[in-house]
């Protein structure tokens, strides 16, 4: 057997997605270095690990975002690649950087690609040159120049929207519904992206009133091999952070989808883009628009995992490890559909996050449900994280059957110690008009706004 | 070793705040005192309540991931023996991170009591290493 360029992996993250890279590395035979802080040293996932060592107090500045502890953990391991997850560390080009100057292999695409998506800006001219439709607006970073700016927003015709080249994730950025508005809100969005991003370029764009979050799956290995594997549909979202996701988007023509995702298939050939990513639009009005791109694994991954029966961080790793892609765009299908829904310990009402000891931990099971999540009974809800504790996914042989599984996980599933928004994603998978289809990234929001009588 | 290395490492070293490091290669050996803030070394002090004795010494422990040393790897003997006075400052075992070894430093006056930690195997942050009464 030919020697591997890495046999040991340092999972650079916690919670649901330590363990599945876990899971992953096992199928390859590959050993597994969990690092964990303080007050995730009981976790299960930490426990299953080949090697795991404390890097630091619960404060993730001072443990999953310290590159130095990361990179002091591997050369003290021995392991020879790091997987970032996601969030963290995981879209960081100097990290990736610094993880490639050490001589470890950076699961995730080349520096050069996280940087040029990381700045919205570029990642929007590349596009553009791999002819992914764009939402129109102008010509790469704006001028200084008030009147200029004035007369590009006049172009694009109001509601505009203002968007820090650094942002993303629904961060640094502003509606402007008419010229009057214009001047105070650029302003404050250039003080913002300096302070929060150190990139004070902002762009124009026009404002979609009313549109869907589909987003691509991509796949590509290091030799010219690039593949879609799918599209999703992430439009139920508050306060621009996903709720549920589904695959494949309901109603939307599937031979444009198929036009879309081959051009953004394209498009990592025309970037050399290597590993996973994907390509998120807003939909509306029979239309894509490029948005941005995450260089990394994706919460959501799952549901394509459950439509297309690949398993997406297998080949992810596969791909790290430089090896050729063996399926052709030929080979990759899609098979009925997929939920996900996100378990989040927080209050179903409020949203307020909900640590604590978790005292019961009932979980669904059947044909085609799915749960992806480092809990056990017993276990400490730390305040110190992202409040997802589980992933529950489900799969039909169509969206009815889809949406009556989900249902019916949701039923047999009880936590008890901590809240959870176990009885909002009951009430979603009741929503009439989200069971048609088709919602709007605006939809859910509104709903809670009804709920509550604002 | 290349002037890009030495710059790596010392990045490394600020952002883990470790103070004092010792670098051996086949050709060089160095060793290098960063300053944070007019303090030096700042070792690490925690006291462990898990229920198990031990005494009410002070416990110093591990800042960071490595293997632990209690000796040098040149050096037959210990860096300091179990019953020996040491004082605040004083050196009492290694971190090795590959060629890097950080130091362990007592982070008050005694008597080393016990040593907490298997030497030559991997310590965490946090990990209690010695125990000084």
């Amino acid at each position: 057997m030919t020697k591997r360029r890495f046999d040991k992996v340092l999972i650079a993250n916690r919670g649901e997605i330590a363990l599945r890279v876990q899971r992953a590395c096992r199928l390859l035979d590959l050993k597994t270095v969990v690092v964990h802080s303080e007050a995730d040293r009981n976790a299960r996932y930490v426990g299953l690990a080949d090697e795991a060592v404390c890097i630091g107090p619960a404060a993730a500045a001072r443990s999953y975002l310290n590159p130095a502890t990361l990179l002091l953990a591997a050369e003290a391991t021995g392991a020879q690649a790091i997987h970032p997850g996601y969030g963290f560390l995981s879209e960081d080009a100097s990290f990736a950087e610094r993880v490639e100057a050490c001589g470890l292999v950076f699961i995730g695409p080349t520096v050069a690609s996280i940087r040029t998506m990381g700045d919205k800006i570029a990642a929007k001219r590349a596009m553009q040159a791999a002819g992914v439709p764009c939402v129109p607006g102008s010509e790469g970073a704006l001028p200084d120049d008030a009147a200029a700016i004035g007369r590009i927003a006049a172009t694009i015709g109001y509601p505009v929207i203002i968007k820090a080249a650094g942002g993303g994730g629904g961060r640094g950025m502003r509606a402007v519904r008419c010229q009057a508005e214009l001047a105070d809100a650029l302003a404050i969005t250039r003080a913002e992206a300096r302070r929060a991003f150190a990139n004070p370029d902002l762009y124009l764009e026009k404002f979609l009133e009313h549109p869907r979050h589909v987003e691509i799956q991509v796949l590509c290995d290091a030799h010219g091999t690039a593949l879609w594997l799918g599209d999703r549909d992430c439009s139920l979202q508050r306060r621009n952070q996903k709720v549920v996701e589904e695959a494949p988007a309901p109603g939307i023509d599937r031979d444009l989808i198929a036009r879309i995702g081959a051009r953004c298939a394209e498009a990592c050939r025309h970037l050399g883009y290597r590993g996973v990513g994907t390509f998120e639009f807003l939909y509306e009005d029979g239309a894509f628009h490029f948005i941005e791109m995450n260089t990394r694994l994706q919460v959501e991954h799952t549901v394509t995992e459950m439509t297309g029966g690949l398993d997406i961080v297998r080949k992810q790793i596969e791909v790290a490890l430089g090896e050729k892609l063996a399926l052709t765009q030929a080979d990759v299908t899609s098979s009925g559909h997929a939920i996900e829904c996100r378990i989040n310990a927080e209050d179903p009402v409020s949203f307020a996050p909900s640590a604590g000891r978790i005292r019961r931990w009932d979980l669904p099971g059947g044909p085609g449900v799915r749960v992806d999540s480092h809990i056990a009974c017993g276990d400490v809800v730390s305040p110190h994280y992202d409040s997802l504790i589980a992933k529950l996914v489900v799969h039909g042989a169509n969206r009815e059957e889809a949406v009556k599984r989900a249902q019916t996980a949701l039923s047999e599933m009880r936590v008890e110690g901590i809240s959870t928004n176990i009885p909002l994603h009951r009430e979603i998978l009741q929503d009439d008009t989200f069971l048609a289809g088709g919602v709007t990234i605006h939809h859910l929001e509104r709903r809670l706004a009804q709920r509550s009588g604002r | 070793m290349k002037v890009e290395e030495l710059r790596q490492v010392v990045h490394w070293l600020e952002d883990a705040r470790i103070g004092d490091f010792e670098i051996e290669r086949d050709d060089c050996r160095l060793r290098m005192v960063l300053q944070f803030d007019g303090v030096r070394g700042n070792p690490l002090s925690v006291t462990i309540d898990d229920g198990e004795d031990r005494g009410h010494g002070a416990i110093v422990a591990a800042e960071g991931p490595g293997i632990f040393l209690i000796q040098h790897p040149q050096h037959a003997a210990p860096i300091v023996s179990l019953g020996e006075p040491v004082h605040t400052g004083d050196l009492l075992g290694l971190i090795q991170i590959g060629s890097i070894y950080a130091p362990v430093i007592a982070s008050t006056d005694g008597t080393l009591a016990k040593i907490l930690a298997v030497p030559q195997t991997l310590v965490g942050f946090g990990t209690p290493l010695f125990e000084i009464v």
